[in-house]
């Protein structure tokens, strides 16, 4: 889905101007992956959309910042993870409580590969569901690892923890994924 | 965990570490994914959450919902931009008086140090340093919130003429249609003041201070005292513009619904999102905002002036078909009119339809009994209710086009498509040559390609949405919505033939790059 890298520089460059069709473009482009980031570090769906226009605001206020030394999707996941987590710590601070997270769809069917855009979809809001059960740290860390392909030293510098406090993040959150995906398939079976 | 498991786990902690695998190893974590179906089912989950340029959205979101959230996004980007220069331009101005208070306090002590005291010499007088006078910070004005009009319709007031008679009611009659055939205006209720410029309108009051005006076509001018709480609603078919304490005109024809804000702000609602205007804007729904022209701006300009002398309470004064009316040099529209003047002496001048002018004072007092020239029979003053009795044969307003086109939105939401399917045919048929008509042409294209099984009725339909509105807002769309017929039909050739035509038309749209490789993977 990207675009070439001289294309995406003009793009921000054009919407740091303020020419809104460039504006409007960047906000289509980036739209669909930085609500599928949201979608996956928010625990709560209510919050996604909010979530979502709240990143692409602030990433256009960042269009200028964008030099293209990484790619268009790599600038945007920042940009987005760093918006999610500063308001999930908001959150935390103000003390809401972790309410309403989303019902996992009914038996996933884990034991092989989905055939098509629908089973896709299904076994991915069922992904989304597990993760929304991690502690807010490891979901954002297996987040940074799977979702955007992160290196366990770049999702420590996102992060700002030790090196050694990712890789232990990451352990732990494959070991109840796993856990909670072999229960599910029991109740697949079932 | 199974020991196998563990052992799996622990290579691949090695590995993200930096660890080289060797051989055995390697042989090992091939050989136990193939036997492990839990390690297995790990990797594949975790695999699905990859975002990768084919698949950048995990959790699509449909085309309205799209476009609604990038419109939200850039209403709020354009007014955080907005924000940030009122506060870049208090800090200026904050520093500016800073820094000329720093000088004057430096040219001051400059000149009472230039002067030193000596023997038999008189004293110098001491300056008085005086800092400069502080620059009051620049007042932010919020534009005032739309107010969530009411769905139900509690009571629905027509509009009389009196092409039969006198006019009916306070004002306001209840229970007749008004067919304007010329400049007629309206008090409804001391607040609001209407003017339907042509065509036809009904009122429905919802709630006390809270009305609903539809207009079929035609342009109405609309002047809403602010202030007093009082909502606002008007309907057409393409649009819902609300408003609070402001003065707009809406006005539709064969092309669509314009707005235009003299006062005030308003939000419009359609099927493409929300488009705020403020004061001096035009917007044609579909279309762009631009300038009110300066003609649209003063046939507005008149509004206020006779709002304030309409629907006070205290007196009416009425005239009829052909005659013109000023008030207190305020000039009115052709009768038949009539209005409640508020209490106090006015000058009246009545002219038109072959008689000479007609001036003279009227005495408005409370309770309410107009004098003189042409006023009828007294009306209620203040402690009556506002809005006349109900009719009991009152039939709601049906949903509109935008109504529809919510509930189409909302039923895709919930996958009901067949639900969604109807509210799409129903906005084709019932308003055949609206924008909403054309973006439902090509939703509903959209949902029989993708979710009805039926490529060929989808295909028909953007392909009628092209030949209908070439330059349509939606082109794009439709482009796409028929690429994927020509792929669910298995038409290779016209697929890649459609993608072709995509590619030259929009070479910078998002789905180009995608667009290429399918159009590589068809090659002949």
């Amino acid at each position: 889905m990207g675009g070439s890298a001289a294309s995406d520089l003009a793009l921000t460059a054009a919407a740091a101007q303020g020419q809104q069709e460039a504006r409007r473009q960047l906000v289509v482009r980036l739209l669909p992956r930085v609500r599928s980031t949201v979608r996956y570090l928010a625990s709560r769906s209510p919050d996604v959309d909010d979530m979502t226009q709240r990143a692409l605001v602030e990433l256009l206020g960042a269009a200028g910042s964008f030099r293209g030394e990484s790619s268009l999707d790599t600038w945007a996941d920042r940009v987005t993870t760093r918006v999610v987590y500063r308001l999930l710590h908001k959150r935390r601070l103000q003390s809401e409580r972790e309410e309403g997270v989303d019902e996992a769809p009914e038996f996933p069917d884990w034991s092989r590969e989905p055939s098509d855009p629908g089973e896709r979809l299904h076994l991915r809001k069922a992904l989304a569901a597990l993760l929304a059960r991690l502690p807010e740290e490891r979901r954002v860390a297996l987040v940074l690892k799977h979702v955007h392909g992160y290196s366990v030293e770049e999702i420590a510098e996102q992060t700002r923890a030790p090196v050694n406090t990712v890789r232990d993040r990451l352990r732990v959150a494959r070991a109840e994924l796993r856990r909670w995906m072999d229960e599910s398939e029991e109740r697949h079976e079932a | 965990m199974r020991p196998e498991c563990e052992r799996y786990e622990a290579l691949v902690a090695a590995a993200e570490a930096g660890s080289a695998r060797t051989a055995e190893d390697a042989a090992f974590v091939a050989a136990h994914l193939a036997a492990c179906g839990e390690c297995a089912a790990l990797e594949r989950g975790l695999g699905l959450l990859a975002l990768t340029d084919e698949e950048p959205a995990h959790f699509p979101l449909d085309e309205l919902a799209t476009r609604r959230l990038v419109n939200a996004v850039l209403a709020e980007a354009d007014a955080v931009e907005e924000r940030q220069e009122r506060r870049g331009f208090r800090v200026v101005l904050s520093l500016v008086a800073a820094l000329v208070a720093l000088v004057a306090g430096g040219l001051a002590v400059r000149a009472w140090r230039g002067t030193a005291p000596g023997a038999g010499a008189p004293v110098a007088p001491m300056a008085v340093v005086t800092p400069a006078p502080e620059v009051p910070p620049t007042p932010v004005v919020e534009p005032p919130k739309p107010v969530e009009v009411g769905r139900e319709v509690e009571a629905q007031l027509r509009l009389a003429l009196g092409e039969k008679g006198a006019p009916l009611g306070r004002g306001l009659a209840v229970g007749a249609t008004a067919t304007a055939k010329g400049v007629r205006g309206y008090a409804v209720g001391p607040y609001v003041w209407l003017r339907v410029v042509e065509g036809e309108v009904t009122l429905a009051a919802l709630k006390e201070k809270q009305v609903r005006v539809a207009l079929a076509r035609g342009r109405v001018d609309v002047q809403v005292a602010p202030g007093q709480g009082v909502a606002l609603e008007v309907v057409t078919e393409d649009a819902t513009v609300a408003v609070v304490g402001t003065r707009f005109s809406v006005a539709r024809r064969a092309g669509g619904s314009r707005v235009v804000v003299a006062h005030g702000q308003v939000d419009v609602r359609t099927a493409l999102g929300v488009q705020p205007l403020g004061a001096g804007q035009g917007y044609d729904v579909g279309g762009s905002v631009g300038a009110a022209t300066p003609g649209e701006l003063s046939a507005l300009a008149e509004l206020a002036a006779q709002q304030q002398l309409s629907g006070a309470g205290a007196g009416r004064l009425a005239w009829a078909r052909g005659q013109a009316a000023s008030i207190d040099g305020v000039s009115f529209d052709r009768g038949p009119i009539e209005l409640l003047l508020p209490p106090g002496r006015h000058r009246v001048e009545v002219r038109g339809a072959g008689k000479a002018k007609k001036v003279e004072t009227v005495t408005a007092r409370e309770p309410a009994r107009a004098g003189g020239g042409a006023a009828s029979t007294p009306s209620g003053g203040a402690g009556e209710a506002w809005l006349p009795p109900l009719p009991t044969n009152a039939e709601p307003l049906g949903p509109g086009a935008a109504e529809l086109m919510e509930q189409a939105q909302q039923a895709r939401g919930r996958k009901a498509w067949r639900e969604a399917e109807r509210a799409y045919r129903a906005i084709i048929e019932g308003w055949p040559s609206s924008s909403v008509a054309g973006a439902a042409l090509v939703s509903l294209g959209q949902l029989e390609v993708d979710h009805l099984a039926a490529p060929r009725a989808g295909l028909a339909r953007c392909e009628a949405y092209v030949a209908q509105y070439p330059s349509g807002p939606l082109r794009s769309e439709a482009e796409l919505c028929r690429i994927r017929a020509f792929r669910a039909l298995g038409d290779a050739a016209s697929e890649r033939a459609a993608i072709d035509g995509f590619l030259l038309q929009f070479p910078d749209d998002f789905s180009v790059a995608k667009l290429k490789a399918r159009r590589d993977a068809l090659a002949p």
